[in-house]
């Protein structure tokens, strides 16, 4: 189970740098998108699965009993997840804007700083 | 009240940020509140500074969960000092800008919530005891640095934004996935737990995050082949604004590589080292050729602090006690006398509108002042000796030469003259040679007017290098007891697990 | 967006996202739930009415302003770790009050963590909006 989660990682590592390679704009973003996803998997994944173990004690018990899923990867990949959010919400809009101002998708028309 | 105390450089920032973000109508009030609101930040520090001198370490677990689970929260030397620099360069920041200095007039009023969100994000790096935790912050810092160099619509500011979002995402990244593998094989994020737990793991397997955090830290310092973001999206920025973000923000990744190669991958360093030192001769060379061609004093500065990244990285890669203390000395000099330098730069994008030194010229005689505090520091950057960066260079060139790395220590020597020889070119060109033909300012008024607040601020900064300079042996001794925590990790884990709540 | 089908839908649509966001909310105290997740419900309904009606004046959804609610949830949020500064406590420790009982939720225990994700609530509602207004009317 878990290889796939490996797996589906470096596939989206692999995709996330491919398109940040192009030239076009949109594909920069995609590839951004992509990393950050390929990175909260690694996250994800770092604690180890537990199918349908959450870390609630039962009524009846006074503790927990292992195996159970770490509490606390998923709450470092939830705030992972929301500065990412943030983070893609505030690209999309920057790359927006670079667009509006050279007004194309490519790159290389970004002069600035040569 | 201690507790209280530890925490106030994050919340003192974020209160002020919330109180900016909601009163944004009055400019007045916006300038006294971040005055006022830095003044307590300072005074803070030095509190902290002095409590840490006295009584050791401070620990604060916030939300009072068990340690090591909860976030803490910090307080070594290092860490003390950087608090105490970066809040001295932005109270003094707030002053030069009281009068304009940002050029951004009405948009002035979203420039002020920004700039304290940016210090808390750089605060809580300083203080954060926890890697997640200083992801955190990171972010914090970057989002709100990522606004504020898109703030204006102008072209080439956007263009440069896209350059340093997009490289500070990756870094991000890279940052993110050290710190799922290090979760992965060791269980805690906590530095001081991390410390302690690392040892029990095979080398192998720490090997790649540590790999991936310094090219994330890499990345934000500027370090080798990580810098090209840098001269390429800090001259866009107007000249407060690059002060700031040049002098302190690379200086943030700095600390963090310290902080990290220091107490938890000591073990890696021993083998690593001679990467550290080719990377920093190779940063510090680079650096310094690439502001030896450039006219544009932003862009000339902004190549300086990538050579100086170097010299930083330089004395981690040593990795002795004096040469880590060295480079923290180092590290205060240079983010004290580059920052007074970029001021310098704003005062002629103040006074001609352009920072070309090919397009400007005379002010010796336009503002002998302002020379005499460019002098000042310049000469202190490039290390002239009764000035700060002579003792910075001197301690950690003398150390790298006791360490036998005699190769890196001529680098660094080279370094250092071609940096005078560029500060040089600075003064010839823009101070001593006369003023070009047709400049409209020289033939109108033959003395210009500089508002009090920028000489304020500057001279500030610029009596903070001579005192560095004097009292470079009080300075050292604090930053040796800085390197002694470093170079200790026991003193670290110590004050923080053991530590009842 | 000029579609009937849509106006009508997101009238039904727009008090049920506004119930579950506030469900979440409360429930987020001890079950899966929380401040976060109800302030992206509830941006969302807002988003839809605001694609279902569109640039007409609307005042009602005006009076909603992305800022007010950033500004809102920002005092609450900052102002529920200032409690335990009081007590003389590491900020952000959570202070609990006196429980309530709230007809068709349940008990619900007050404290400053309740506090914090009101806080949160607003914070989110009103940054998500503000993004996807900025980006509707662009």
């Amino acid at each position: 189970m878990s290889f796939s989660f490996i797996l589906m990682s470096g596939i989206l590592f692999a995709t996330g740098i491919y398109f940040i390679l192009r030239r076009s704009l949109l594909k920069l973003l995609f590839g951004v998108l992509f990393l950050s996803h390929a990175v909260n998997l690694i996250i994800f994944l770092s604690a180890g699965l537990h199918k349908a173990r959450p870390a609630i004690i039962d009524n009846e018990m006074t503790q927990l009993t292992a195996p159970y899923a770490d509490p606390l990867s998923q709450a470092l990949i939830l705030t992972a997840i929301v500065i990412g959010f943030a983070m893609q919400a505030f690209f999309i809009i920057l790359i927006y804007r670079v667009y509006k101002s050279i007004g194309t998708d490519d790159i290389d028309q970004i002069r600035s700083g040569e | 009240m201690m507790q209280l105390l530890i925490i106030a450089p994050v919340i003192l920032p974020l209160g002020t940020a919330i109180l900016a973000f909601i009163f944004t109508s009055s400019l007045n009030f916006q300038r006294w509140l971040s005055l006022i609101s830095f003044g307590l930040q300072l005074a803070v520090s030095l509190l902290l500074f002095e409590k840490v001198t006295h009584s050791g370490l401070q620990v604060l677990w916030i939300g009072n969960w068990q340690p090591p689970f909860g976030i803490n929260l910090v307080i070594d030397q290092f860490s003390a000092l950087m608090l105490v620099t970066s809040s001295l360069l932005v109270f003094c920041i707030s002053i030069y800008t009281w009068s304009q200095g940002i050029n951004l007039r009405e948009k002035q009023l979203r420039y002020y919530p920004l700039i304290h969100l940016l210090f808390m994000g750089i605060s809580g790096s300083f203080i954060t005891g926890d890697l997640f935790n200083l992801y955190v912050f990171f972010e914090i810092m970057l989002m709100a640095s990522f606004v504020l160099m898109s703030l204006e619509k102008k072209r080439s500011r956007i263009e440069g934004a896209i350059k340093y979002v997009t490289l500070n995402l990756l870094s991000s990244a890279f940052f993110l996935a050290a710190l799922g593998l290090l979760y992965g094989n060791l269980g805690t994020l906590n530095i001081a737990d991390l410390a302690q737990k690392i040892s029990l793991v095979e080398s192998a397997n720490i090997v790649m995050p540590a790999v991936l955090i310094s090219i994330a830290f890499g990345i934000k310092s500027g370090v080798f082949p990580l810098y090209f973001w840098l001269p390429a999206s800090y001259p866009q920025l107007p000249s407060a604004m690059v002060a700031l973000f040049g002098g302190l923000l690379t200086k943030v990744g700095v600390y963090a590589m310290f902080r990290v190669w220091t107490i938890i991958f000591r073990d890696l360093q021993t083998d690593l080292s001679s990467w550290f030192i080719i990377i920093a001769c190779l940063t510090m060379i680079i650096g310094v050729f690439g502001a030896i061609v450039q006219y544009e004093i932003k862009k000339l500065l902004s190549f300086h602090i990538i050579s100086q990244i170097g010299y930083m990285i330089l004395g981690l890669g040593i990795f002795s006690k004096y040469s880590i203390a060295a480079a923290i000395f180092f590290i205060i000099h240079n983010m004290i006398a580059k920052t007074n330098l970029y001021l310098v730069g704003g005062v002629f994008e103040y006074t001609q509108g352009t920072t070309q030194l090919k397009k400007i010229g005379g002010y010796v005689k336009l503002l002998p002042f302002l020379s005499i505090i460019f002098l000042i520091s310049a000469l202190g950057l490039a290390g002239i000796p009764p000035l700060s960066g002579f003792f910075a260079k001197f301690l950690l060139i003398k150390e790298v030469f006791i360490q036998k790395s005699y190769i890196a220590a001529a680098i660094a020597l080279g370094v250092g003259i071609l940096t005078l020889f560029s500060m040089l070119k600075i003064w010839a060109e823009a101070f001593w040679k006369k003023a070009p033909q047709g400049d409209q300012v020289y033939s109108v008024k033959t003395t210009l007017k500089l508002p009090k607040t920028m000489y304020i601020s500057m001279s500030i900064l610029a009596s903070a290098t001579v005192l560095m300079g004097i009292e470079a042996q009080t300075i050292f001794s604090w930053t040796l007891d800085a390197a002694e925590v470093l170079n200790k990790p026991e003193i670290y884990i110590d004050a923080v697990l053991k530590n009842p709540l | 967006m000029e579609s009937v089908i849509f106006k009508s839908a997101e009238r039904f649509l727009f008090p049920v996202q506004s119930l579950m966001a506030m469900f979440f909310l409360l429930r987020g105290h001890n079950e899966p739930g929380g401040g976060f997740i109800a302030g992206l419900i509830i941006a969302c309904a807002f988003t839809l009415k605001k694609m279902a009606v569109g640039h007409e004046a609307n005042f009602w959804l005006r009076s909603f302003s992305a800022r007010r609610l950033v500004q809102l949830g920002w005092i609450l949020a900052f102002a529920s770790g200032i409690f335990a500064v009081i007590k003389s406590q590491p900020y952000l420790t959570a202070i609990w009050g006196p429980s309530i009982f709230i007809p068709g939720i349940g008990k619900i225990k007050l404290g400053t963590v309740l506090l914090f994700d009101f806080g949160v609530f607003f914070l989110v509602w009103g940054m998500v909006m503000g993004i996807f207004f900025l980006l509707i009317e662009d």
